[in-house]
């Protein structure tokens, strides 16, 4: 065949192809810039404060946070519930407090005690505009002024280091609940606190090496040290350690990296119609406010016999019930369990219980109670109701690609 | 009439049928390839569009910065009735016509109507 025959065919080719690549190349533009403006305008709209945490206060912090003498029973410390291969959580559903042993599932096989709520992990927690700690929010940063358990004695005006102060003294997480702590520490006071505190400090100060710590970064003498600088010092470390960084969409936002089509099809779920940025938005992926998804209770829960009342417990008002802080996301797909109770095993899990709960439970094997506490639970979602999408599990799959872009990438962690 | 002259008038007579019903042939392995993923993008779309109906009518109701933050994402689900408009454009530039795209169409609806009422309300005609 001659070249002069096939040529018109060849042309023809070529001008499809050309109108093809650049049709797609449009689509493809229109995708990703409704995707980077919608990360600009719900995430990336503020810009951080820089922090330059002291690194040799990190260091001492870093001690500290891994020092079991911290604890009441001298075994326990916050490095065991904070762990980095499960992203700064421990891998549970309900932590395993003090009495526990190992790392992650081994701690189940203890005598350790169950804290009735998930552990959460510290990403961005050491940033300035993190001010609302916690499941409930027990301790947050309104109007200027820090409330917390401490109500008017809290030790200091920094939401951060008041949430520091409480694993410490908190029954069960790193405080025996035995008949010594029962006869004459459990009175909800903020002087069985100081009890306790003392206690740790004490043990900090018989340590030469933290002694000297305190009087080169902190200019105190032996007498002055006090367990504020303990938090201080464990602050820092939190600030240096877990600090913001850059994502994979992060950098696509200020277009220093690409998504793939299907990251790309995720984020646009996200921002779009899985309505997921109503609640998950910010810098750290948090509004900091108070929502009830209908997960079920896995564990004892809060309030006991499988019941979990949220913010209730931290407000009294009954229109805060079963409500919990919208947790961040920063590094999500590391940090299962999820869920206040870790009753969500994976993130599809996850994403399944914000819209169609039923799917993931099987209600004739649960006891009255917990069915009861169910619909409670369904009834205070329904508040937000406009905000339940409908998701098919190809929608679910690549939703999930697109959560996967927001952790941090192995070099920089 | 010999063997060959049979061969001829049934070659030429299968020739002008296949020509006659090629289109339709077509049409219908094309309904056939294309008719799931162009009825899920028809739901995407119904849906992607009654949920930013919804979120207008909310924003002109109580408008406040969480619903116009609603409205926008309602706006950035309607990608969806983009994805429906290229399938549409694709399925026409392969021969379909716009009475095969809604018999897909409809074809969709069936399959998520779950009884006749819904298959009524979309048939009624209504005049407001």
């Amino acid at each position: 065949m001659k070249f002069d025959t096939i040529k018109p065919f060849l042309c023809a080719l070529a001008v499809w192809f050309v109108f093809a690549y650049t049709y797609e190349a449009a689509y493809a533009g229109l995708r990703d810039n409704t995707l980077i403006d919608a990360g600009k305008h719900f995430i990336y709209s503020t810009s951080l404060t820089p922090i330059d945490p002291n690194i040799k206060k990190a260091s001492l912090g870093s001690k500290l946070f891994e020092d079991v003498r911290l604890s009441f029973n001298g075994k326990m410390s916050c490095a065991l519930c904070h762990i980095d291969k499960f992203g700064s959580s421990d891998g549970l559903r309900n932590s395993i407090g003090i009495g526990g042993e190992g790392e992650g599932s081994e701690r189940l096989d203890s005598d350790g005690l169950v804290v009735p709520r998930n552990s959460l992990p510290l990403w961005g927690r050491g940033e300035s505009d993190f001010q609302t700690f916690f499941w409930d929010g027990k301790v947050e940063k309104e109007g200027g002024k820090v409330r917390s358990q401490f109500g008017d004695y809290a030790p200091s005006n920094d939401p951060l280091t008041v949430a520091i102060h409480l694993p410490f003294v908190e029954i069960r997480e790193m405080v025996n609940d035995d008949y010594e702590v029962k006869s004459s520490l459990k009175t909800e006071s903020v002087k069985s606190a100081e009890k306790i505190y003392d206690r740790l400090l004490e043990r900090v100060k018989e340590n030469q090496e933290y002694v000297s710590a305190f009087d080169e970064l902190y200019f105190l003498k032996l007498d002055e040290i006090e367990f504020i600088h303990i938090a201080d010092a464990i602050k820092v470390f939190i600030q240096s350690k877990f600090r913001l960084q850059k994502t994979r969409f992060e950098k696509y936002v200020k277009q220093e990296s690409v998504l793939s089509p299907d990251e790309v099809a995720g984020g646009l779920i996200f921002f779009g119609k899985g309505k997921c940025v109503s609640c998950h938005s910010g810098r750290h992926f948090t509004d900091f406010k108070y929502h009830s998804i209908p997960f079920v209770q896995a564990g004892f829960g809060k309030n006991g016999f499988g019941v979990d009342y949220g913010r209730f417990n931290v407000t009294h008002d009954p229109d805060d019930l079963y409500k919990f802080r919208t947790p961040p996301l920063t590094n999500v797909e590391k940090t299962a369990p999820y869920g206040h109770s870790g009753s969500a095993l994976t993130m599809e899990e996850a994403v399944i219980y914000h819209f169609d709960p039923l799917r993931l439970i099987s209600t004739e094997n649960m006891t009255p109670l917990e069915r009861s506490e169910f619909y409670k639970k369904l009834l205070a979602s329904s508040e937000d109701s406009e905000l339940i999408p409908y998701l098919d599990d190809d929608e679910v799959d690549t939703l999930i690609l697109f959560l996967k872009t927001l952790s941090y990438e192995e070099s920089s962690e | 009439m010999n063997k060959r002259k049979v061969y001829i008038f049934l070659g030429f007579s299968f020739a002008y049928l296949a020509g006659m019903f090629s289109s339709d042939i077509k049409s219908y392995f094309i309904k056939e390839v294309y008719s799931t993923e162009y009825g899920n993008l028809v739901f995407k779309c119904d849906q992607a569009m009654r949920e930013h109906f919804i979120a207008k009518q909310v924003v002109a109701a109580k408008p406040n910065a969480e619903h116009a933050s609603s409205l926008m994402q309602a706006e950035i689900a309607l990608i969806d009735c983009q994805d429906y408009d290229l399938a549409r454009k694709k399925l026409l530039s392969f021969g379909l016509n716009e009475y095969d795209l809604i018999e897909l169409s409809l074809r969709a609806i069936e399959e998520k109507s779950e009884d006749i009422r819904k298959v009524v309300e979309i048939h009624e005609i209504r005049y407001d």
